[in-house]
């Protein structure tokens, strides 16, 4: 393949596209805002394309387990492979609304769902304990910071602390929201910048290559 | 200037396509003066150099890294996969080159051939084409939660020696992350949006990169001149927005409303 069609076609593209987008947002014309539209909409329908490459890479990873008996992985892949199947086959023919397609998605996702909601309660205590620990200054500020806004959370904290929750108050009111605020503006600059690098093809990294 | 500005723009978006312009124009004038030899001193970035680190502790040990490209889309609006890329370029690059397996996995299908894409290339570009193995890049699903369910099975039954998280992930990132503090990997993350899940990636990760970081991350890996130049640009952006905020609050203090008046136009 030449570098024409391997480098330029679609670096002209995503300049091209890319700058359309970022600078239709501001302006008030039909033919922009149409188009911009249009545009968003492509994202989209390519995403369901997309989707088939998806199933084709874990027909061909499980697919490969299950013809070579990989020891003790192949039952799994199997299962795998023949809920897609059933899945999809169910979805095509009844529709995505439909009864049957509701009872396979609430006994196959909406459970394994749920247990991942209630598993990350007990992570997330683990995780807490781990990293709370007040080994230096900063350490000990932040742990101080969440035993205030976690008894800021409790009635009970307000019947026996009330002056300690106006001050818990002002710190969620203005240090929070201001570091917060200079965070969001710096990450908005990044990413600006990061959009022009790509667009401009200053980085091609999303290419595959440096060069 | 007001009928100019109902004219062409949507009501309070007019500034903000100058300030774009001339940002772009800003940037790309320090890229052009990087790449004439213009230098900055850039800060060494801790989660970097432990990547390194870490793909060294994955060959070692025998183990392989495992890298998640995150659970959004490639669309617009999708900052964290953008950051994602050059470093999966660069520790593909780095694994191809020490003969470290790499699992690469991704949570949404319309990534999954750019993803497969740079490892393959990296492979080629390291100068090791035969390490490359389609089987390692995976496509677990596009729910946030089989996605975690597919990788915590990774981590736990492959177990993984470095855990790399890149990428926007949701409320499920707190279960990968401790599936892979189980198995003993060192775990180093990065995100470039300002959710909930930032909390997740500083609890659980030994190194974390947060939004501007990612960006100089992504430059400081390159060495590219040019890339190494927006990062000088983002620093002056942010002084020149340092000193509007600054004069804002005390023009508006003073009653004086003109500064707000022109950001809103």
């Amino acid at each position: 393949m030449s570098v024409v069609v391997r480098k330029y076609i679609p670096l002209a593209i995503v300049a091209v596209l890319g700058f359309f987008m970022i600078f239709s947002y501001p302006l008030d014309n039909a033919v922009t805002t149409a188009a911009s539209s249009s545009l968003g909409k492509w994202v989209i329908i390519l995403s369901s394309f997309a989707l088939g490459l998806g199933a084709i890479n874990m027909f061909l990873i499980h697919g490969k387990r299950v013809t070579t008996r990989e020891t003790g992985r192949w039952q799994y892949s199997l299962s795998l492979l023949g809920s897609l199947v059933i899945v999809a086959l169910l979805g095509f023919t009844t529709g995505v609304d439909s009864d049957t397609y509701a009872f396979l998605y609430d006994i196959l996702i909406g459970a394994g769902r749920l247990t991942f909601v209630s598993l990350r309660g007990f992570f997330v205590f683990s995780a807490f304990y781990r990293a709370y620990r007040a080994r230096t200054w900063e350490g000990g500020v932040m742990l101080a910071g969440t035993i205030l806004v976690m008894m800021y959370q409790v009635p009970i904290a307000e019947l026996f602390f009330p002056q300690l929750n106006v001050f818990t108050k002002w710190l969620l009111d203005v240090p929070f929201v201001a570091g917060n605020r200079a965070i969001a503006v710096i990450g908005g600059i990044a990413m600006v910048i990061m959009a022009f690098r790509i667009i401009t093809g200053i980085d091609k990294s999303w290419m595959g290559g440096s060069d | 200037m007001t009928g100019v500005q109902k004219m062409f723009f949507i009501e309070g978006r007019g500034a903000l396509f100058f300030f774009m312009i001339a940002v772009y124009a800003v940037t790309y004038a320090v890229s052009e003066w990087a790449k004439k030899g213009k230098t900055w001193e850039l800060r060494k970035l801790a989660p970097i150099d432990a990547i390194s680190e870490g793909i060294g502790r994955a060959v070692e040990l025998g183990r392989p890294v495992h890298f998640s490209a995150g659970v959004d889309r490639a669309g617009p609006g999708d900052p964290d996969r953008s950051h994602a890329y050059p470093m999966l370029r660069y520790v593909a690059m780095n694994c191809a080159q020490r003969n470290c397996r790499l699992i690469t996995t991704v949570g949404k299908a319309d990534v999954y051939a750019v993803i497969d894409q740079i490892v393959r290339e990296a492979a080629i570009d390291a100068g090791k084409p035969e390490w490359y193995n389609p089987e390692d890049t995976r496509f677990l699903g596009e729910d946030q939660f089989v996605y975690a369910a597919g990788v915590m099975g990774i981590l736990a039954r492959e177990k993984v020696a470095t855990n790399l998280m890149f990428g926007y992930h949701r409320g499920s990132l707190i279960n990968m992350l401790e599936a892979g503090r189980m198995v003993g990997a060192l775990q180093i993350g990065g995100m470039a949006r300002m959710t909930g899940e930032l909390g997740f990636m500083a609890l659980g990760c030994d190194y974390f990169l947060v939004l501007e970081e990612l960006v100089a991350a992504a430059a400081y890996i390159s060495q590219d001149p040019g890339q190494l130049g927006t990062v000088a640009t983002q620093d002056y952006i942010k002084f020149f927005l340092i000193a509007v905020i600054a004069l804002g609050a005390l023009l508006i203090t003073g009653g004086i409303e003109v500064l707000v008046n022109l950001v809103n136009w």
